[in-house]
């Protein structure tokens, strides 16, 4: 019964998908078209080495697995201040980092934050989060989209051109703002302009283009049991061979199975539209560290894991909202009344969306739990999203219980069956 | 030969008895349950059907509970409601097809039966017309192929005549007589014309209770409507 279903389900499906589909591919189609030509600018980052091999070293060295992948280099010219209190080696890293953040409470934290990301390496930055929670919060805020290195950068510049400008200042304090001055001009803030492919933003634009396969669900599962209720068929399946247990679970199988292919589809295409920029699919065996927000990643996990994991985590989300309409629609005596009140439904997520830039709160859940997604391994992926996915079945059996309730108890949508009236006359 | 019994049903609604300690037997042939609007006929059949659970006493076949028998007891059993559902806009094979899948029939042999029982109830050749498009007697004729393609012996059929003309309630007399032959039919209907000369049993219920019950050969002078008047006024052959 589930091929006879499949095959009545199809063209509905099919029908909406079209239909959905061609909104959602301008949309995101405009959407990441821009930020996906940053990845043209990473590829200049990555070197010949290959991924497998930047793998090994990443566990045995990290220090140059990541010197031999990655070409781009700062190279650190070192320096003795010649002080008498300077004990150590010249040029050594340790020297300069204690002397640019060490005892100097003349810089801002930014100037100090900087420091710290130039000079993080995998190991460090993970200890660094684990030790220092403050200062994992504040990097985490920094160094989203929502704080750009532009800023950073002219605020460094701004500290260090104001040192330099004073009287008072030490001759160690010029060498050290005239070093950092030679350094700022180094980096490339291009890149600001263009949102990242992963991080807080890029979340809200794919959650965006999300927002809008909902309305395919929307369309596709209002009809799975009001249709056969507006027609009456319930109670004629009731007494047929295969009964309403049967049909209701062959009925959800055969439509989480067309929304699986649905979503495959549309991942499919959605991957087919980021690859020209990723450049072609060799892209999908190097490390996510080529990706610049998981640069700082310790994880040897390739970005076709990672994608593949993110595709993963949103089906599994889609999975519940299939369910969370065909539940509505179980109740739903219409299915117009369905579609009505899966639309709305469905349009939640959207306002989520846009008043989540605004707000202590939706920072929070969009902000930190995509920064800490993007920084993170497997399981803290799925420890981070499985929770706000459940959070927002909840939000959504809350909202829809409400809007039926409501429906049902005002009669404003009252719809007649096929059966129509009674038969009063008598022979 | 199947036999079904009614075993002291009582249904009853919030504030009424729709059936009131209902006991008989249906047996092979044309059992025809004969009543007014609301005495309680498309209950009965509801109860038969599964479709709906009596408030009291149980429904047999050939001495087994049907509620127990479950899928086994709804694979010989097919219902013609008074109000067949089916979706307009689908084509009369496909809507045979969805009902024959629902039935449990095979794929193998849908098609092949679908041909053979359109054709024998004489719509053969609407196929691939859509249900919307066929008149009141050839769509009734195709909800009775939908009926009896999985080859039930028990058919229950709630009102099969209800918006026919003259010429097609004879035209279905005469099919409903030929399926009597070889199954347990239950036919519900408000129009004596409708069953006379076909009926082998008759049942006359009114405000839910069952007021006589036996083999038409008892009516008086085979005026069925003119005894079924004498019985739902209170006078008792």
């Amino acid at each position: 019964m589930i091929r006879c279903m499949l095959r009545s389900g199809i063209s509905r499906s099919l029908s909406a998908f079209i239909l959905i589909f061609m909104i959602a591919f301008l949309y995101i189609y405009l959407g990441i078209r821009e930020e996906l030509k940053f990845f043209g600018q990473q590829e200049k980052y990555i070197s010949d080495k290959a991924p497998t091999g930047f793998f090994e070293q990443l566990t045995a060295d990290r220090d140059t697995a990541y010197t031999d992948f990655f070409d781009i280099h700062i190279n650190h010219i070192g320096f003795d201040d010649g002080g008498e209190n300077d004990n150590t080696d010249p040029d050594s890293e340790e020297d300069i980092l204690d002397m640019l953040t060490g005892n100097n409470k003349h810089y801002s934290d930014a100037a100090i934050l900087w420091v710290k990301l130039k000079e993080a390496e995998p190991g460090k930055f993970a200890a660094t989060m684990g030790e220092d929670n403050a200062f994992m919060s504040f990097m985490l805020n920094a160094y989203t989209p929502y704080g750009t290195l532009s800023n950073f950068k002219d605020e460094l510049i701004a500290a260090n051109e104001k040192m330099l400008k004073r009287t008072s200042a030490l001759e160690r304090d010029r060498i050290i703002c005239t070093y950092e001055l030679e350094l700022l001009k180094k980096i490339n803030t291009s890149l600001d302009a263009i949102p990242p492919v992963s991080g807080a933003e890029s979340f809200l634009n794919r959650f965006n283009g999300d927002c809008i396969f909902i309305f395919f669900l929307v369309l596709f599962c209002c009809g799975m049991f009001a249709r056969h209720r507006r027609n009456g068929y319930i109670n004629s399946i009731k007494t047929m061979k295969c009964g309403l247990k049967k049909f209701i679970v062959d009925q959800v199988f055969s439509h989480i199975i067309l929304f699986t292919v649905g979503y495959f589809i549309y991942a499919l295409l959605y991957f087919l539209l980021m690859l020209p920029y990723l450049g072609d699919f060799s892209v999908l065996g190097c490390p996510i560290q080529i990706l610049p927000q998981m640069q700082f990643s310790v994880y040897p996990i390739t970005v076709g894991e990672y994608l593949l994991i993110l595709f993963g985590i949103r089906y599994l989300y889609f999975l519940a909202v299939t369910c969370l309409f065909g539940f509505i629609s179980m109740l739903s005596p219409h299915d117009m009344i369905a579609l009505a009140v899966s639309g709305v439904m469905g349009i939640m997520p959207l306002i989520f969306s846009l008043a989540e830039v605004k707000g202590s709160f939706a920072e929070a859940v969009s902000g930190n739990v995509t920064s800490l997604i993007d920084r993170s391994d497997i399981f803290v992926v799925f420890g981070a999203a499985v929770p706000l996915a459940a959070v927002m079945c909840l939000v959504y059996l809350a909202a829809a219980g409400v809007f039926f309730l409501l429906t049902y108890f005002c009669g404003i949508m009252q719809f007649r069956t096929v059966r129509g009236k009674v038969v009063s006359s008598v022979a | 030969m199947s036999k079904l019994e009614i075993c002291n049903i009582t249904k009853q609604y919030k504030k009424k008895k729709a059936l009131d300690n209902v006991s008989c037997t249906f047996t092979e042939g044309i059992n025809t349950l004969l009543g007014a609007n609301g005495a309680g006929k498309s209950t009965l059949m509801s109860i038969i059907s599964t479709a709906a659970s009596p408030t009291f006493g149980e429904v047999k076949l050939d001495g087994e509970e049907i509620i127990s028998l479950g899928e086994k007891y709804r694979e010989q059993m097919a219902m013609l409601f008074q109000h067949q559902p089916y979706f307009p806009s689908v084509k009369v094979n496909e809507f045979m097809r969805y009902n024959a899948q629902l039935k449990g029939i095979s794929s193998r042999r849908i098609t092949e039966l679908t041909e053979k029982t359109l054709q024998r109830l004489g719509v053969g050749e609407c196929g691939n017309m859509k249900m919307k498009e066929l008149s009141g007697g050839m769509r009734q004729r195709v909800f009775l192929a939908q009926t009896i393609i999985s080859d039930p012996k028990i058919i229950i059929l709630d009102e099969p005549s209800a918006g026919l003309d003259i010429a097609e309630r004879t035209e279905l007399k005469g099919i409903i007589k030929e399926l009597g032959k070889n199954a347990v039919v239950i036919i519900s209907t408000h129009i004596v014309s409708d069953i006379e000369d076909i009926t082998d049993r008759l049942f006359i219920i009114q405000k839910g209770k069952l007021l006589w019950n036996g083999n038409a050969e008892e009516v008086p002078d085979n005026d069925i409507s003119g005894f079924y008047l004498k019985m739902t006024e209170g006078e008792k052959p």
